[in-house]
């Protein structure tokens, strides 16, 4: 015995004993399973063939339609109740059911209607009905099996004990044949747990079968694994290496549960590399081992999914990169009008003022009044020119007040007859309402240099989450973009927000210059950098 | 998941077990054995008392003054069935009983031909029990497997049968006639009347045809049945 003992190493015992445990749990729940589901099967049945009878009998009834209403709900319930059984006890992994959906609104009949027209359930329903003759087969060759090794011992132990005589077989029933009785008892033993393995085969298949939605072939790898786990809320985390950083699928930044929270994260490396991070419930019915395994079985696809994560973070980047270089330009050119309109204009302003005191001062000394004149016309245009710039670089009525005085007082300020229809029912972002005031004022510009247009018409308004500024002129069309380059410089600024410019200019027939600029995402994403 | 080491436990119980079923079965048919044994009781008896463990019993009437036993049984494994018999003041007492098996057969049954007014009680466990034109009183009883009496001529009969039809046909008007059983049908055909007729049924199919019904007459016939459907007819 002790040289037996010495033979087998501790770690390798401890390994049995540990085996034997994880056996002997898995065959209690098994058999739980199994008895279970005969009281369990006969009540479905019940259910099943009530509900049948009633909605057949009170079907054209109204009163029958709430009562097979409720049945279904109830039915539901019990399929339901299948799934956790057979995830708790047979390992099934099935995810959770969808709610049985049924619309608020609508009457009895079609809510009943749609109930009962839900593939899903029907199939929750087939499940419920074979139960019960399944259970009974399952628990009759179980049953057998268990009482032939129950057999066995009860007669070896009275054959080693004297306490009962006669034959067994050829044999009279005495301490020998006791001990090989018990000895037969051992592989009957097993046999019944083999047996009771099998039935549990065929009732976990047939609940997966009828429980486990289908999903179609090359489903994402984040359904397969919610299916595979049972957790409908899992969520992937793509790791990016060079940021440190885990993202989502569309490459934004997720952040991983805190431990102790009721979400809880595994990590999946892939030929030694951080892949991801699945995200799942903390009281996930499968455990850590399980969620290791599905993940390193997904180790793979979860890195292709990586890579077009990580990429999709990059872009995502660097659109927001753009926003802030159109936000920051913007400031910057807020700033200098500001300064220009606070600093050098006003020194001018002050200058002019000053110099009309000096000419009053000067009197009737003509060739001075003269030169005083000279430099005051200088000044003024001097001054005029400054504004000019300053309105181009930003306008400061843009910042004050807002695009449609904006466009307003620049359609007021051209050479000929523009129209306003503007519907503007509050003020976009500020980055937007530059870029839009700036389409409009090189399309404007365009109009005067080229278009030798009679008369045109701004407009501006929201279309769902587009702010739509257009210009549109008379005049002999035909334009040409690529020569535009004032245009092209702003089909960069309207693309940094994820907005289009497009140009129709029919030869003789005027052109539509037309901006398209989202700014509800511009909002939130500047909303999301703050 | 699965021990490595199960499946092949598996394997090797499924194969000693099913060697052990193999080996129990083919002993079980090749030691099986039918032999018979007849023997003549010339001693003058009024009463046969017949008690089988296991077996069918098969009573008939005999003009021969002595009675005649012929005794079937068969069995497995070596243990066949064994027989006692005596004779205390007149009856003839036959128990045959089988060893405590387990797993195995035993039965031993009897044709007995007893003279005419011989009294004959018959009880077995298992097995049917079969009576032809016995005049004697006679009280049978088996716990599964049926009853049947035919031309009977005696006065008393008590035929019972816990889980087994009972079938009774009498030649003369027997002065009291009583069929039982528990879950079994229960008919009597007996010449016309008038008899004080009890006809009881758990299933309350009960069927009287072509006898009187007379409640102060002293033949009686008593037919009962737990659950099976009872019947007393008239006729010839």
């Amino acid at each position: 015995m002790s040289a037996s003992a010495d033979a087998t190493s501790a770690p390798e015992i401890l390994l049995r004993a540990t085996e034997r445990e994880l056996r002997t749990e898995r065959f209690l729940r098994e058999l739980a399973y199994i008895v279970l589901g005969l009281p369990l099967g006969a009540l479905y049945l019940v259910l099943v063939f009530g509900g049948v009878v009633l909605g057949g009998l009170l079907g054209a009834v109204w009163i029958g339609l709430p009562i097979v209403l409720a049945l279904s709900a109830v039915l539901w319930r019990c399929a339901r109740l299948e799934r956790r059984l057979a995830n708790r006890l047979l390992d099934a992994r099935i995810s959770p059911l969808p709610p049985l959906r049924a619309r608020a609104e609508g009457g009895a009949w079609e809510r009943t209607r749609e109930r009962l027209s839900s593939r899903a359930f029907w199939r929750g329903v087939t499940l419920l009905v074979a139960r019960f003759p399944v259970t009974v087969v399952a628990a009759g060759c179980t049953g057998i099996a268990g009482a032939a090794t129950g057999a066995l011992l009860v007669l070896g132990v009275e054959g080693l004990t004297g306490a009962r005589s006669g034959y067994f077989g050829p044999f009279a029933i005495d301490p020998g044949l006791g001990i090989v009785l018990c000895l037969l008892a051992v592989p009957m033993g097993v046999l019944t747990v083999a047996v009771a393995d099998g039935a549990a085969v065929v009732l976990r298949a047939l609940a997966r079968l009828l429980l486990v939605s289908s999903l179609p072939a090359g489903a994402p790898v984040r359904e397969m694994l919610a299916q595979s786990l049972g957790d409908r809320s899992l969520a992937i985390a793509y790791w990016v290496g060079d940021r440190e950083v885990f993202v989502d699928e569309r490459g934004h930044y997720v952040p991983l549960p805190e431990a102790g929270s009721d979400r809880a994260w595994t990590a999946v490396d892939y030929e030694g590399r951080r892949v991801a991070a699945i995200i799942h419930d903390a009281s996930l019915e499968a455990s850590p081992e399980l969620v290791q395994a599905a993940a390193a079985a997904a180790s793979l696809a979860l890195d292709n999914e990586r890579l077009k994560a990580d990429l999709r973070s990059r872009v995502e980047e660097l659109r927001a990169s753009r926003v802030r270089l159109v936000e920051a330009s913007n400031a910057a050119r807020r700033r200098v009008e500001r300064d220009l309109h606070d600093g050098a204009q006003q020194q001018l302003v002050a200058m002019a003022v000053e110099l009309r005191l000096l000419r009053n001062r000067l009197g009737d000394r003509p060739e001075a009044t003269e030169l005083v004149d000279r430099i005051e016309d200088k000044l003024r245009a001097a001054l005029e020119e400054l504004r000019e710039l300053a309105r181009g670089i930003h306008p400061g009525i843009l910042t004050d007040r807002g695009l449609e005085p904006a466009l307003e007082s620049l359609a007021a300020s051209a050479p000929l007859p523009v129209a306003c229809e503007i519907e503007l029912a509050w003020r976009p972002p500020a980055s937007v309402e530059a870029v839009a005031y700036f389409v409009i004022a090189e399309a404007l510009t365009n109009v005067l240099k080229y278009a030798q247009a009679t008369e045109a018409t701004i407009r501006a308004r929201y279309d769902g989450e587009d702010l739509v500024v257009e210009a549109e002129d008379d005049g002999i069309g035909g334009a040409d973009e690529a020569k535009g380059t004032g245009l092209q410089g702003l089909r960069d600024r309207v693309g940094a927000l994820d907005g289009t410019i497009k140009v129709v200019s029919p030869q003789g027939r005027g052109t539509l210059v037309q901006a398209r600029i989202p700014w509800r995402s511009v909002d939130e994403f500047l909303g999301g950098l703050a | 998941m699965r021990p490595r080491g199960w499946h092949g436990l598996v394997v090797a119980s499924g194969a000693i077990i099913g060697l052990a079923v193999l080996v129990t079965g083919v002993g079980w048919v090749a030691s099986l054995r039918t032999r018979s044994a007849s023997y003549t009781v010339t001693a003058p008896v009024s009463r046969v008392d017949l008690q089988l463990a296991s077996g069918n019993a098969d009573i008939v009437a005999s003009s021969s003054p002595a009675v005649q036993v012929r005794r079937t049984e068969s069995y497995a494994f070596g243990h066949p069935a064994r027989e006692r018999r005596w004779t205390t003041d007149g009856v003839l007492h036959i128990v045959s009983g089988c060893p405590r098996i387990v797993l195995g057969s035993c039965s031993a049954s009897y044709e007995v031909a007893v003279p005419q007014g011989v009294t004959i009680t018959v009880h077995t466990n298992s097995g049917g029990i079969h009576v032809n034109g016995v005049s004697g009183n006679a009280s049978v009883r088996t716990r599964s497997g049926n009853v049947d009496v035919e031309a009977y001529c005696g006065f008393h009969l008590t035929a019972e049968s816990e889980s087994g039809n009972v079938t009774v046909v009498t030649a003369c008007p027997p002065q009291s006639l009583r069929l039982q059983t528990g879950s079994g049908n229960a008919a009597a055909l007996v010449p016309p009347g008038p008899y004080r007729i009890a006809a009881v049924s758990g299933g309350h199919r009960e069927r009287v045809t072509g006898v009187k019904d007379d409640p102060s007459s002293v033949f009686t016939i008593t037919v009962e049945s737990g659950s099976g459907a009872v019947a007393v007819e008239g006729g010839l």
